[in-house]
């Protein structure tokens, strides 16, 4: 049997259902193996869009999505997607042809060094030169590409490996190499204590949340400990899928476009329990600012990352749900007292005072993206999943949107990659075709991967898609704008480009909105007979996002929306530091 | 935190991709390669030993992120010299 047939099966055993990609001359013998397959292809119209649909796949899915491109550019066109999903910490596993050996190293037509292209960015990369080899290539890959922390493997195959002959399968390749095999550590029981003990000693603890408990599974960990100490719980970017906002602990996300109120929980805490993030320079600004005055303790599967970026008071190595049910058994025998939440009220005032002051701004001549982003919630159910592209939209999702079941939000958040929505909200779409599956998108980031369009037509997986249209890229229009003087510099977009036409040339129905009622109407429609649509909703170019931190400035430093004082909230009741 | 010099001592996969991991870490530790011995212990196996400069919290950090990849085998680091200012 040959080397691609034996590898098929494996990816048939180990689960694989779907495969998002492109054939080209050099993975060939991987689509010809697959048509004698189950595994669905998905064939989509660029591989960046393969990548992303891989991605959202991998994060509804929990298990690794599948890529595959052919050599030189297709593979190429990859790297992007790959570098999302090791920004995110997504499991991806990419296959790529590679022109024959005896032909590598020439710069034969259609070559490239994919392995060493990808290779700063990737958990695992290889380039198989031994036929026998491929299947537990392929098995160690995708083993690797989920433990421990997740995120993306790359084998590369010539096409020559994949055509060879290799016999039968060896049973000694279904397992994967001991190197790939990642065992989980029991955190160390004197930190607990550590950990314990400073929990027990300070007032105000919050509880900053990370796109790692998503995939760890540890959103009702995250709730217990929160309820058990009585601390509000904030989220960066990508731990907002993580935790359901309606509970009342949950305060929205921190950093440069978050929450007042979730930023006022970390300036006002005496202790940070940061579970599964890294501590990015957009959630938690400076780290100098963020260590002053108040003690960290930091969970993590990762052992680099503790320390990386802020260098913590006690360090939890390990898996988020392990770690935080050690925690918790330790802080129940510890017989730790409940903690005051007289401050948890105070930040849910001005948390009701910035919502009531937001939408109480009316101008009838247009449409404001945060009402339409409030809309979109009301709208959908508790369990449709949400995507987004990148941009102001993107920060308005981050700000309104308010997620009610664990994993339903899909963003980019680590690289901030334009065009990440439609592709991704397709391959969520994929994993759960049963859910609504919505892309909130800009304008500019649509314009990106809109031929995802042509998938969501003919696989007829029905996503529906908002542009928040204001024909600027939005985001850097509101940077030159604020830091550069208004020197509005290749930032408009044509006034001529008509969604309407575009999605139908793509065969989804188009729709341009004017009002919130145009808007709610028509995506009740669609949600109601799970249509696929595009939805084009006028936002005026100069509205900007606030707050906002400006780069490289503390939490406190935000600039609050014009005219908002949160009644006095956040001068008086809240900031005591 | 002070510069530190370090030796690391390492064992890696036979293939280039393992030596590129090493090499681009270092770079992304922001590290100075100060001398690179490399052999061959094994047709799958190379030992390495490297002399490298660099602040000590990111030398900790080239560590814990060495043991993740699965192209390293074993990663040992001595300090050898200690306590020059920060640049």
């Amino acid at each position: 049997m040959k080397a691609i047939n034996l590898m098929v099966k494996k990816m048939e055993e180990l689960g694989v259902e779907v495969i998002f990609g492109i054939p080209g001359g050099s993975n060939l013998p991987l689509y010809d193996a697959l048509y004698d397959s189950n595994i669905s292809s998905i064939l989509m119209r660029h591989e960046q869009q393969a990548a992303h649909a891989a991605d959202g796949y991998a994060r509804v899915k929990k298990r690794p999505g599948i890529v595959t491109a052919t050599s030189g550019p297709g593979a190429t066109n990859l790297i992007t997607g790959i570098v999302n999903a090791a920004m995110d910490s997504v499991p991806i596993v990419a296959l790529t042809g590679q022109v024959v050996r005896a032909f590598m190293g020439t710069d034969a037509f259609q070559e490239a060094d994919i392995v060493g292209l990808v290779l700063p960015h990737v958990k695992y990369a290889a380039t198989v030169t031994d036929s026998k080899r491929l299947v537990k290539e392929f098995v160690n890959a995708y083993n690797c590409a989920y433990s421990g922390r997740p995120g993306p493997t790359l084998i590369d195959i010539p096409r020559d490996v994949m055509q060879e002959d290799i016999g039968e399968l060896d049973n000694s390749d279904a397992i994967p190499d001991p190197a790939f095999l990642w065992k989980p550590k029991l955190p160390i029981d004197a930190e607990l204590e550590k950990a314990a003990s400073l929990i027990s000693s300070v007032n105000r603890v919050t509880i900053l949340v990370g796109g790692g408990v998503h995939f760890s599974g540890a959103t009702s960990e995250v709730l217990k400990l929160a309820e058990l100490i009585n601390a509000p719980i904030v989220t960066t970017l990508p731990g907002k899928t993580c935790i359901p906002q309606d509970h009342p602990f949950v305060l929205g996300s921190v950093g440069m476009h978050g929450r007042l109120e979730a930023n006022m929980a970390i300036i006002n805490s005496d202790l940070v329990i940061a579970v599964g993030t890294r501590l990015s320079d957009r959630a938690i600004g400076p780290p100098a600012d963020f260590k002053k005055g108040r003690k960290i303790i930091h969970i993590d599967i990762d052992a680099s990352e503790l320390g990386k970026n802020v260098i913590p008071d006690v360090k939890l190595i390990g898996d988020a749900k392990l770690v935080l049910n050690n925690l918790i058994n330790k802080l129940i025998t510890h017989g730790l007292s409940r903690k005051d939440v007289e401050w948890i009220d105070k930040l849910r005032d001005l948390k009701n005072a910035y919502e009531e002051y937001m939408m109480s701004q009316t101008d009838e001549s247009r449409l404001n993206s945060w009402k339409i982003v409030k809309l979109i919630r009301e709208e959908i159910p508790r369990s449709a999943i949400v995507t987004t592209g990148v941009g102001q939209h993107q920060m308005w999702a981050n700000l309104f949107f308010k997620v009610l079941e664990p994993g339903t939000y899909i963003t980019s958040a680590g690289l901030g990659t334009m065009g990440f929505g439609l592709p991704a909200a397709f391959g969520a779409k994929v994993a759960a075709p049963d859910r609504i599956v919505v892309n909130i998108d800009g304008d500019g980031s649509f314009q990106m991967t809109c031929q995802t369009l042509s998938n969501i037509v003919e696989y007829n997986y029905p996503v529906i898609t908002v542009i928040f249209d204001n024909r600027a890229l939005g985001m850097v229009r509101q940077w030159q704008d604020l830091f550069y003087g208004k020197r509005f510099k290749d930032v408009d977009l044509t006034e001529t480009t008509d969604f309407v036409k575009l999605a139908e040339a793509f065969g989804v129905e188009g729709v341009f909105t004017q009002s919130y009622d145009e808007v709610r109407m028509t995506l009740r429609r669609a949600v109601r007979n799970n249509d696929a649509i595009v939805i084009d909703v006028p936002i005026d170019k100069n509205e900007k996002v606030f707050p906002m931190v400006p780069p490289g400035r503390w939490l406190a430093d935000y600039i609050a929306p014009p005219g908002f004082d949160g009644h006095g909230k956040i001068s008086t009741s809240v900031i005591t530091k | 935190m002070g510069m530190a010099r370090y030796r690391l001592q390492l064992s890696l996969n036979n293939q280039p991709e393992a030596l590129g991991k090493l090499i681009l870490l270092i770079k992304q530790a922001r590290l100075s390669l100060i001398e690179a011995n490399i052999k061959q212990a094994s047709p799958e196996i190379l030992n390495a030993q490297l002399l490298i400069d660099g602040r000590e919290e990111k030398i900790q950090w080239l560590l814990n992120k060495l043991i993740l990849f699965p192209y390293f085998k074993s990663v040992d680091l001595m300090s050898i010299e200690v306590a020059r200012d920060v640049q």
